[in-house]
């Protein structure tokens, strides 16, 4: 049989020569694998969250979102979100611009230290803050002097958020703004814009993708972060709980419901986040070939 | 006189001459312009010309405001250019990547320096509409102002290139290598087209390129910059007949060097002793010898000449190119033409009585301008080991 024009990709396909068993095997097995994972640790118990939180019925799910505590945290997290989230995107905007358009001393260590949320454990992050903001630390006195509170407050959950939710616009940016260069940028300036008009029509399409990727991010783990909160928040039901720290509150709380109460809170956060994830693909589903050539080049 | 096809509607034709005094521009390690004076006419088409490095882009950079000088002055018509923001400036610039807005079409891309100026100036709609419409004509690429640059040719994006910067009707026009993304066909088209579109147009321009052969080709006049400095300033044949620095002479065109020493009012080279009239300011002194190929003249046999060995010879087109060997090392190249060759019968190894018409002599080391002479033919000389030259 004549075999079938080189170039033709479908030939390839067919004529290619049987893969050896141990090939083979080893496919199936590492595909298995990322299967078993993202079955086992993801899947799963998502949809546990999901069944436990409405294994008695919507009503004890209903009850349990109708406790004012928990209103309060869904109403706390959103507040925070909608604070930390813009503030990280200014930031991330101007660390990227910075680093991939202006020569400066300290833009390697700007660089590397933006990374550091990554690195720190969430915990350390909401130390940090207590020992300077807080009643011992080093401005606790003046800020209760001018009767500010920032530990044990909203300013406090604002600020932990912001720290452990930093990196990633500024991660998504940095890259794509470098591979960029700044040179539609200068031609645009030459042509007679000016800074905001650069920014807006010409900078700004370039990078929206990777900015929106930063952002959802950013938020989802605004959202949902528990550790560095959990330090400077004080723990008042109803004033100063995130819906994560709600969570664990009412788990750990004893009453004889702890457990459906919880799991209906944790799959109320489960779903903002996967909200976010959807809203993604939806993205990416919509724009698939804007995203494959500005976002992820 | 041709009105200028983008002359304002109230007949205020912009023209401008520029005037660039004493710019300095120092990086951390080196100084990428070195106290560079320049003037540029009206309507003039002055290329950039120098190696990698020689600051020609700093400057383009400078005039356009993306870059700031250390020291020195721009004037354009009296007027301080360097107090101007870029984007006051109203210069064009095309850059050597072009630097096209990829999320933009075409026809979005030229109208652009039309678009963002403010309100009371923007032209209406359908004035851009035009305005874009009579540029894609001008660089002839009509009918495709509603592509993305992604979807054309390095040709094509160059031309878009253009015609952006010429929207914005720019006093002064400045091209980065402009077919240095090209191939080397495209390149050799274009530079016919972009040379009559400047002519057509009258704008001044300034236009970078490492390539001497489209310096020469395209410019009115020539400015040949070596570290930060610039070498010489002239018309492309002033460049090459008359290169008044030994780097000119080197880096334009083809030529050899020789080092040689000016003994009683002769010039000793290696093994040769050349007689020609010479300046007596340059008795005793060191000096380089520079000449060009086609200036290596072949004389007939038995004729008292440079004894030289042809070591190589390779036709290029019309020409013959030899290198020639002296019994003392050094060598030189000549351009013949491949009839003279076949005349001479010459192949490699024959040795051969050459004779360069012209000789030009640059005090070592480099002090005032050269001195340009025509060596004679030195009858009854032996050629070999008569001489005491400083090379023997």
């Amino acid at each position: 049989m004549a075999p079938g024009p080189l170039m033709d990709g479908t030939h390839f396909m067919v004529a290619r020569r049987p893969a050896s068993w141990g090939a083979t095997a080893l496919r199936w097995l590492l595909i298995g694998a990322a299967m078993l994972c993202i079955g086992g640790l993801l899947l799963l118990p998502l949809l546990a969250v999901f069944i436990e939180a409405l294994s008695r019925g919507w009503t004890v799910f209903a009850v349990a979102l109708a406790d004012p505590d928990a209103q309060a945290a869904v109403r706390l997290t959103l507040t925070v979100a909608a604070i930390a989230v813009p503030a990280n995107m200014l930031f991330g905007l101007a660390a990227a611009w910075s680093i991939a358009h202006y020569q400066f001393r300290g833009k390697s260590w700007l660089n590397a230290l933006i990374d550091l949320p990554f690195a720190v454990s969430p915990v350390v992050a909401g130390l940090i803050y207590v020992l300077v903001y807080g009643s011992y630390g080093w401005f606790g006195g003046w800020l209760e002097a001018h009767g500010l509170r920032v530990i044990f407050a909203v300013p406090g959950l604002v600020l932990a958020t912001m720290f452990v939710s930093m990196p990633f616009v500024a991660r998504e940016l940095i890259p794509l703004m470098q591979a960029q260069g700044s040179e539609e940028e200068a031609a645009a300036r030459t042509l007679g814009a000016g800074g905001w008009q650069i920014f807006f029509r010409i900078t700004l399409p370039k990078i929206r993708w990777a900015l929106l990727y930063g952002v959802l991010l950013c938020n989802a783990r605004s959202m949902g972060e528990f550790g560095a909160v959990s330090v400077v928040s004080g723990h008042l039901p109803g004033l100063t709980n995130t819906l994560p720290l709600q969570v664990d509150q009412v788990y750990n709380g004893g009453r004889s419901d702890a457990i459906t109460s919880a799991f209906a809170l944790a799959s109320l956060l489960a779903l903002l986040t996967l909200v976010t994830l959807l809203i993604k693909r939806l993205l990416e589903w919509r724009h698939g070939d804007a995203l494959a050539r500005s976002a992820r080049q | 006189m041709a009105m200028r096809w983008h002359a304002r509607r109230d007949n205020k034709v912009e023209r401008m001459s520029i005037t660039i005094s004493d710019l300095s521009r120092r990086y951390e390690s080196f100084n990428a312009l070195d106290a560079i004076s320049l003037d540029v006419g009206t309507g003039e088409f002055v290329a950039l010309l120098g190696p990698s490095g020689s600051g020609k882009t700093t400057l383009l950079r400078i005039l356009a405001g993306l870059d700031q000088p250390d020291h020195g002055r721009v004037l354009r018509d009296g007027e301080d250019l360097l107090a101007l923001e870029a984007q006051h400036r109203g210069i064009g610039m095309v850059f050597q990547h072009y630097a096209l807005f990829a999320h933009m079409r075409v026809a979005e891309n030229i109208a652009f320096g039309l678009r963002v100026r403010k309100r009371a100036q923007r032209p209406g709609k359908a004035q851009i509409q035009a305005r874009v419409d009579e540029l894609l004509r001008r660089v002839q690429l009509e009918g495709i102002g509603q592509r993305y640059p992604a979807q054309l040719s390095g040709g094509q994006r160059q031309r878009v290139a253009l015609a952006r910067a010429l929207a914005i009707e720019p006093s002064l026009l400045l091209l980065d290598e402009p077919f240095g993304a090209l191939d080397a066909q495209v390149r050799v088209t274009l530079r016919g087209w972009l040379r009559d579109l400047q002519r057509a147009l009258g704008v001044t321009t300034l236009f970078v390129t490492h390539d001497q052969e489209e310096a020469l080709e395209m410019a009115d006049r020539v400015v040949v910059m070596n570290q930060g400095r610039i070498e010489q300033v002239g018309t492309p044949e002033q460049i090459y007949r008359q290169p008044r620095t030994q780097f000119v002479h080197g880096f334009i065109g083809r030529s050899s060097r020789l080092d040689g020493r000016i003994v009683q009012g002769h010039l000793h080279l290696p093994g040769l002793r050349v007689a020609g009239s010479l300046p007596a300011a340059l008795e005793g002194r060191e000096v380089s010898v520079w000449l060009r190929p086609e200036q290596v003249a072949l004389l007939p046999e038995g004729a008292h000449g440079w004894p030289l060995q042809v070591r190589y010879l390779r036709q290029v087109g019309a020409l013959t190119r030899a290198t020639l060997f002296a019994a003392q090392g050094w060598q030189i190249e000549a351009e013949w033409s491949s009839e003279q060759v076949a005349q001479h019968a010459l192949r490699e190894d024959v040795t051969v009585q050459a004779l360069p018409r012209e000789l030009t002599v640059f005090e070592q080391p480099t002090a005032g301008a050269p001195h340009v002479f025509r060596p004679q033919p030195a009858p009854g000389e032996a050629p070999q080991g008569a001489t005491t030259g400083p090379h023997a």
